[in-house]
């Protein structure tokens, strides 16, 4: 047997992050005795998160693997600080409306720890059980998180939905991975590419089972339709920094299960699931957009939004490439930063308001100016407006599935992603052209005093910082392209 | 039931009522031929000893599958859930797999149904009455044939490797299972941390934790 151990240090961004679970858990039930107040919770675990992304740059460069179980590079690292950094934003962002809305806050951060390092694992897998577990991880920690919202009925429901519904996926996953595992003859993503570029005769068709229930799993850990609907109920359902993360996180771990799979081992077996996820890309910009018309509540909208960016996504799963996957890598960038700004300005709303409805959203401009140009800025750079991160991602998106020849797709995209700038018009003109009494804002009249009221100072800090970083990621795009170049280099060698 | 008549005049012991005497004769004379066909069929020399344990073992999970979805009364699902967890072992033994036989037979047998058992039983759950099929039973009924039927074509137009499977070393396993898949192991206990403190915080009550709050401040 050869070296029996493995450089486990490679793993210390999961270790901080998991290991402040365990401290957040415990000094919840210890604060009496450990003379903690319960404010100290999200603290520990802003610490942990941004102790993990910087240990996790602090290994940017090393390229290491165990046994071709994990692979720790710079895809890894991409996603590590993505993750690492939304969970702290989230935290920073939602503290006040955690104490208030969240039974058992120690527990709810530790799931949001947890769902963390589940999604970093699915982001470092390189072999199908261990993507697996990670993916289950992730999952697990968000039915609770999603179900732990206080005295709301809805939140109970929304977790039984996702829960039921989610281990309905799990399973049909599950049977895909074993039908690839029986078609391919392993589980590890380098040997499962090598056999299948060789190829077996009579193996096809349950291959081609095993992809497609492979991609109908995934396709419901991503929200794309038809595999979306838990999506609106879980999103209206959860508590708000949950339907953040759900947003955030999630999404883009399932991309990176997405891009490691179908670009590694999948890849020689292309022409059996390329239409397939093309048709969903198409289904998913289409009927994600055009529901989202239809909603009233914040959450829902922005549920059916990211159903359709997720269809923007899929493009570039349709195309995979060198040049795809950094631009999906981008635009995943760019949508968090986005996503994250609005959740953060909708959670700064509730808190005030206590109210869900855009319509309760009228007159925002004068009662909040800063926190309405927030929403506005983030509803605009999610339709894509020039000048906003929105709109260089998705520019760069939608360029790299036309060069990967799928031009149609993309004439699709664009039509969609018009009509997707209808409905976040709507929220913005409740916003700035619906005044507080409902009546329409009047240029010449400027007698209107209404009370202004302020955000607590973390809601500045964290709406302010995703607002500048919109911008200078929508005018200063370079740092961002390097680092997901280089993630994208690193999946294809 | 004419048969029921039959058994009220037999000299039963009390215990043995009359459900569990007419359940036990209808299964028996379910089971009955496919087992008399199959011995016949080996006895024949059509088919191998393994496979007629095979086909025995494959029915036993079939017939404990469908009765854990089917049967109304829970404990009654779980201990046909039981039957097919065991089935599953036989199968891993007849794979050569031993170790795996034995895990399956003390996880599942035994483990997870007492725990299923413990959960049934604290829970309260008795005779479920209500019926929750929705307005799309039948779309469900369509897709799962659909798949039922596309899953079978597949596996029967494969040409599966049929190389018998060898007995894998003890040590093997284990430095495989601890070293190679050590972390995969060590996130599966996480999910099933994530699984133990999800449960107490999901059930605790909502004023528990206020009052909680209050008595701390």
């Amino acid at each position: 047997m050869s070296d029996l151990n493995f450089n486990y240090a490679l793993l210390l961004p999961e270790i901080i992050l998991a290991a402040t679970g365990g401290i957040v858990l415990l000094s919840d039930a210890f604060r009496r005795e450990l003379k903690l107040g319960r404010n100290m919770l999200p603290w520990i675990t802003v610490a942990g998160a941004v102790l993990a992304t910087l240990a996790s740059v602090a290994q940017a460069g090393i390229v290491e693997d165990f046994a071709g179980i994990v692979l720790v590079d710079a895809f890894t690292t991409f996603f590590r600080v993505l993750f690492g950094l939304t969970l702290a934003v989230v935290v920073i962002g939602s503290h006040e409306y955690v104490a208030k809305q969240i039974r058992g806050q120690g527990e709810f951060y530790t799931m949001l720890l947890f769902a963390t390092v589940g999604a970093s694992f699915m982001a470092m897998s390189t072999e199908l059980i261990t993507a697996y577990v990670g993916i289950e991880l992730l999952s697990f920690s968000l039915y609770v998180a999603v179900s732990l919202a206080k005295s709301d009925p809805r939140s109970g429901e929304a977790g039984l939905k996702y829960v039921l519904l989610g281990g309905l996926a799990s399973a049909i996953l599950l049977y895909g991975l074993s039908l690839v595992y029986g078609a391919a003859g392993s589980t590890d993503y380098a040997t499962i590419a090598k056999n299948l570029s060789e190829g077996r005769d009579g193996m096809h068709a349950p291959l081609l089972m095993g992809l497609t229930m492979v991609i109908a799993g995934l396709g419901f850990k991503a929200s794309a339709v038809p595999f979306h609907m838990w999506t609106p109920d879980a999103y209206e359902g959860a508590p708000l920094p949950v339907t953040a993360v759900l947003s955030a996180t999630s999404k883009a771990a399932a991309f990176a299960v997405l891009l490691r799979l179908f670009g590694g081992p999948f890849l020689p077996a292309i022409a059996d699931w390329q239409g397939t996820i093309a048709f969903l890309a198409v289904l998913t910009m289409v009927v994600g957009n055009l529901i989202a018309i239809q909603q009233h509540n914040i959450k829902r909208l922005l549920a059916y939004s990211s159903i359709g960016q997720v269809g923007f996504m899929l493009m570039a799963i349709v195309t995979i490439s060198d040049a795809s996957t950094s631009a999906v890598l981008m635009h995943l960038g760019g949508y968090l930063i986005t996503n994250l700004a609005v959740f953060m300005g909708v959670i700064a709303f509730y808190n005030q308001t206590g109210s869900e409805e855009i319509a309760d959203m009228k007159g925002l401009a004068e009662t909040n100016p800063f926190l309405a140009l927030v929403i506005a800025a983030g509803l605009f750079s999610l339709a894509g407006m020039p000048l906003l991160a929105g709109f260089t991602t998705k520019f760069i998106l939608f360029q790299a599935a036309a060069y990967g020849g799928y031009l149609w797709l993309v004439g699709v995209a664009v039509v969609a992603s018009t009509v997707s700038l209808y409905y976040y018009l709507m929220v913005i003109k409740q916003i700035y052209v619906i005044q507080t009494d409902g009546s329409l804002l009047d240029p010449q009249a400027h007698d209107v005093v209404v009370p202004r009221w302020r955000l607590t100072w973390t809601g500045y800090l964290t709406t302010a910082t995703l607002l500048v970083a919109m911008v200078v990621v929508g005018l200063w795009v370079a740092p961002l392209a390097h680092a997901a170049d280089s993630a994208a280099k690193a999946l294809f060698g | 039931m004419g048969g029921a008549v039959v058994l009220n005049r037999l000299p039963l012991p009390a215990q043995l009522d009359r459900t569990v005497t007419t359940g036990g004769l209808l299964a028996g004379a379910i089971v009955t031929p496919p087992l008399i066909a199959l011995i016949v069929l080996r006895v024949l020399g059509n088919i191998s000893s393994a496979q007629m344990v095979w086909w025995m073992l494959a029915g036993v999970i079939v017939a404990g599958a469908l009765g854990a979805v089917t049967l109304r009364n829970v404990v009654h699902s779980a201990l046909a859930l039981i039957a097919a967890a065991m089935g599953l072992a036989g199968m891993f033994l007849l794979l050569a797999s031993e170790f795996l036989a034995l895990v399956q037979v003390l996880v599942y047998g035994g483990g997870v149904a007492i725990l299923l058992m413990f959960g049934l039983m604290l829970t309260n759950a008795t005779e479920d009455p209500v019926v929750i099929d929705g307005s799309q039973k039948p779309f469900a009924a369509g897709v799962g044939l659909i798949l039922g039927v596309a899953l079978t074509a597949a596996m029967l137009s494969a040409n599966w490797d049929a190389s018998i499977s060898t007995v894998v070393d003890f040590r093997d396993l284990g430095a495989r299972l601890y070293r190679d898949f050590g972390v995969p192991f060590e996130v599966a206990s996480l999910v099933l941390l994530v699984a133990l403190v999800g449960a107490v915080a999901i059930s605790r009550r909502d004023n528990d934790d206020d009052n909680d709050a209050e008595a701390a401040s």
